[in-house]
């Protein structure tokens, strides 16, 4: 069991969590394709806006292809996913992502490639 | 996958979709048990766009003036738009069915969700003809996939009810539990065998639910049209669904405009969010407090008792499970509901627990107030029956209210109903008579002609006064009434008098517009509306797209919001342009998209003419879709009628009796209506008689010598009168 722990203080807005995560998936550091965004700046802070693991994606999806797995990660089966992209409208923290370098949404699936890279310790992913 | 020899097999190449379009149509000779297929040519694009344009060029083809609803030439069509299967835009399940209507005679097409329509489209195919009659009851198996269509001797079948027969054939066709959702089964029951108002269900595999869910195709008869021709079942099977299967020229754009739309529903709040949380039958409390809520043969608008079937008992008792319920993929506004685990007390599945589509709006309105009935039980049950027997619940609930009134004020007696009580409210005999007609006998025979054909049996059988049962027989062309009280509407008047199809409100829907929101208080701002919104309402049933995520989207009771400027439905529309534009990559602007509206909407009126009616004199409705009949009627809103006839009619209602001031106040608005028709027909470019004018077909491309035929023979017989 896995979570990502988020720390907005200790963000500073560089992105490198968001290229890192974009690099990793699609060889894309534009940000675009990143699973995690970062919003806000340096006057009023920033907020990292993340997967929380909630259950709306899940509700919406009309044909199951989202569950979660083992680690109670919400997971994405590409086979039964219709690209309806409803999840990408619903999602409330607009981390279900669209991108038209994959046909299937896409999300964040806790594998820590953002914290490893994060300069700040503002992401750390830890075992529950 | 059922074994039985098929009567004939075809075997095709299934076509890649292209910008939306298979460009192939194929043809079933029922006569000759024969299948094949045509190239849809790109003429016909240009000119009808899709879905209904196509079904009715087709049908106009295949027919002529003097083909009838049960001939082998009339066809039973089913049709695409180029948008129709997109999963990830809202409302894009559609079929949309055109045959010649047993009721109005006339050409009538519905545009109803679910799988099916993607599933043919998937299969290769923009649409299906089906001209003819099976000697006996077959089934049509499409396998899309495959590439092949088989014609399946049906008598082995034993169910008739749609319920059981979907579910049925939804088991047969999927070769596994996880397969279901590949199958898609269009039915009717046993009811359209015997009626004339047969409906159609449109049946799929709800994944989410585990469980068969119907559609209805609704008004028209397009059961009856099914039954007669002895088609058990249309199956089209097609498994491996995504967003790219139309080829949209621009997949990005079209799945960004979805999403754009799905934030959009996803952040609106409850109120804006009925739909989504109870269906259209969130309006019913408000209906009923603008006394727009028909009840007793629309006697009157609203009724003490109407609070026994708002939206949030439905919401708490009866959609057990709570969770939007789209009837395609990507339809995120979700306004078909599902009334879980309910218990049938009456009839062939009396004790058995079903799970019932809707109930909508028109439902609780016709089966519910309209017949004096507020118990949702009784309700929900006769909404089952109505649907699984195959009979469109709304003309059924209209031939009832009128019976209930004649029965009320001894115009019928028991002789006539086999001794059936048919009192308003009187929901048990409601549901004995639907069983009647599902069995073919006793009063559900004679209520199964429809209200056209029962209002000249009393008046030729059984000499009654024509004056009074035209006054209160809510029938139109042939088509029963839908479920608005327009009394107090002229506009929604005109929304059921000046359709193609008949006093229902596909093309327009003026209510809300015309009495809640007040926007169009003149009689030339009530034409306009009357000319503008069936321009274009008519485009979502060419897109192949469903009309209510464009209702839904605009907050229609939020005026200060579409007083705005950049108010959100200009910019809906845009975005219905761009993506029209995304999936077939045509350039289209607002004004070409209502021009071509316009011109399939033109088409539809003088295909009525061609077929004997589309003019004039059908355009009229029966008066009490325009003011009091009765007395007890104009009492219960008299303060209101009295204020009327000082204010408008110059009359002062003090020195006059009750029946004296029915008389002036019928010719004052007998006479706004004619206002309002001239001035629609003015702003339609339509000459005095309702036909189209040869400079408007000139204007919208209808210039073949065919269709000025049509106007030109009526000149001919204009002159000659």
């Amino acid at each position: 069991m896995k979570k990502l722990i988020v720390q907005n203080e200790k963000c500073t807005g560089c992105g490198i969590c968001m290229v890192a995560c974009g690099a990793t998936y699609f060889k894309d550091e534009s940000c675009e394709s990143a699973r995690l965004k970062v919003r806000g700046n340096e006057e009023e802070g920033f907020e990292i806006q993340t997967c929380v693991q909630c259950d709306v994606c899940i509700d919406i999806c009309p044909v199951n292809a989202l569950y979660r797995n083992n680690d109670d990660v919400v997971m994405l089966d590409k086979e039964l996913c219709v690209n309806c992209m409803m999840c990408v409208g619903f999602c409330p923290h607009e981390v279900m992502i669209y991108s038209d370098k994959c046909a299937t949404p896409f999300k964040c699936v806790l594998c820590g490639v953002c914290a490893k890279n994060c300069p700040t310790g503002a992401l750390v992913l830890k075992a529950k | 996958m059922l074994k039985q020899k098929p009567i004939s097999e075809f075997t095709y190449l299934p076509a890649e979709i292209d910008c939306g379009y298979a460009n192939k149509i194929v043809y079933c000779d029922l006569d000759r048990y024969e299948i094949s297929e045509k190239m849809l040519p790109e003429k016909m694009k240009e000119t009808f766009i899709g879905g209904k344009g196509f079904g009715l060029k087709l049908l106009w083809d295949a027919v002529d003036e003097n083909t009838k609803w049960d001939d082998n030439d009339n066809e039973l069509i089913i049709t695409t738009g180029p948008l129709s299967g997109l999963t990830q835009y809202p409302g894009a399940g559609r079929a949309i069915l055109t045959t010649l209507s047993p009721l109005t005679k006339l050409p009538v097409d519905v545009n109803t969700g679910g799988y099916f329509g993607p599933y043919l489209k998937f299969s290769g195919w923009d649409g299906m003809e089906i001209r003819g009659k099976a000697d006996r009851d077959v089934i049509l198996f499409i396998d899309g996939n495959a590439g092949m269509i088989r014609i399946i001797d049906a008598t082995f079948v034993k169910e008739r009810d749609s319920h059981i027969l979907a579910a049925f054939l939804i088991e047969k066709f999927a070769s596994s539990d996880e397969d279901k959702k590949s199958v898609a089964v269009l039915s009717s029951g046993r009811g359209a065998e015997y009626a004339n108002i047969g409906t159609i269900n449109l049946a799929f595999y709800d994944a989410k639910r585990n469980q068969v869910r119907l559609r209805q195709t609704g008004r028209g008869g397009m059961g009856t049209v099914l039954r007669n021709k002895k088609i058990l079942a249309v199956v089209v099977k097609y498994n491996k669904i995504n967003n790219a299967l139309n080829h949209p020229a621009d997949l990005d754009t079209v799945n960004r405009l979805a999403i754009k739309m799905h934030k959009t529903v996803a952040r609106l709040n409850d109120e804006d969010d009925a739909l989504r949380n109870c269906g259209t039958a969130s309006i019913v409390t408000l209906m009923n407090e603008n006394e727009l809520l028909p009840v007793n043969n629309m006697q009157y608008g609203s009724h003490q008792n109407a609070k026994n079937m708002d939206a949030s008992i439905l919401q708490k008792k009866y959609f057990k499970k709570n969770m939007p319920d789209g009837c395609w993929y990507g339809c995120s506004i979700a306004c078909t509901k599902v009334v879980d685990d309910f218990k049938l007390k009456t009839g062939p599945y009396r004790g058995k627990k079903v799970s019932i589509d809707g109930p909508e709006y028109e439902i609780l309105a016709s089966l519910g107030a309209n017949c004096g009935i507020f118990q949702l039980e009784a309700i929900l049950e006769l909404n089952f029956y109505c649907d699984t027997y195959g009979i469109d619940a709304v003309s059924y609930a209209v031939v009832m209210a009128f019976l209930m009134e004649c029965y009320e004020r001894g115009i019928i007696n028991d002789e006539f109903t086999g001794e059936h009580k048919l009192n308003f409210g009187n929901y048990r005999e409601m549901l004995n008579v639907l069983h009647e007609m599902a069995e073919g006998r006793g009063l559900g025979l004679i209520a199964a002609i429809g209200l056209e054909g029962i209002k000249q049996l009393l008046i030729d059988e059984y000499g009654e006064d024509v004056g009074f049962l035209d006054d209160i027989a809510m029938v139109q062309s042939g088509l029963e009434f839908g479920e608005y009280m327009s009394k107090e509407s002229l506009a929604q008047q005109g929304s059921y008098g000046l359709t193609n199809k008949g006093p229902q409100h596909d093309q327009c829907w003026m209510i809300s517009m015309d009495i809640i929101q007040n926007n169009i208080p003149e009689l030339e701002d009530k034409a306009r509306a009357l000319m503008i919104f069936p321009q274009f309402r008519s485009m979502f049933g060419l897109f192949g797209l469903c009309r209510l995520p464009w209702n839904h989207i605009i907050p229609w009771h939020d005026k200060d919001r579409l007083q705005q400027d950049d108010n959100p439905i200009g910019e809906q529309i845009r975005d219905y342009c761009s993506l029209y534009e995304a999936v077939t990559g045509n350039k289209i602007t607002l004004e070409d998209m209502m021009t071509a509206s316009e011109r399939v909407s033109t088409f539809q009126r003088l295909f009525n003419k061609r077929m004997g009616k589309g003019t004039r004199e059908f355009d009229i409705i029966p008066y009490r879709a325009m003011g009091p009949v009765t007395k007890n009627e104009y009492l219960h809103k008299q303060d209101h009628y009295d204020a009327q006839l000082r204010n408008e009619v110059r009359i002062d209602p003090d020195g006059y009796g009750v029946e004296e001031k029915i008389e002036f106040l019928r010719r004052y608005r007998l006479q706004r209506y004619e206002e309002l028709m001239k001035a629609v027909y003015r702003l339609r470019q339509w000459d005095e008689r309702g036909v189209p004018t040869k400079e408007k077909l000139e204007r919208l491309n209808l210039h073949e010598p065919q269709y000025l035929a049509i106007i030109q023979d009526d000149t001919k017989q204009f002159a000659e009168i």
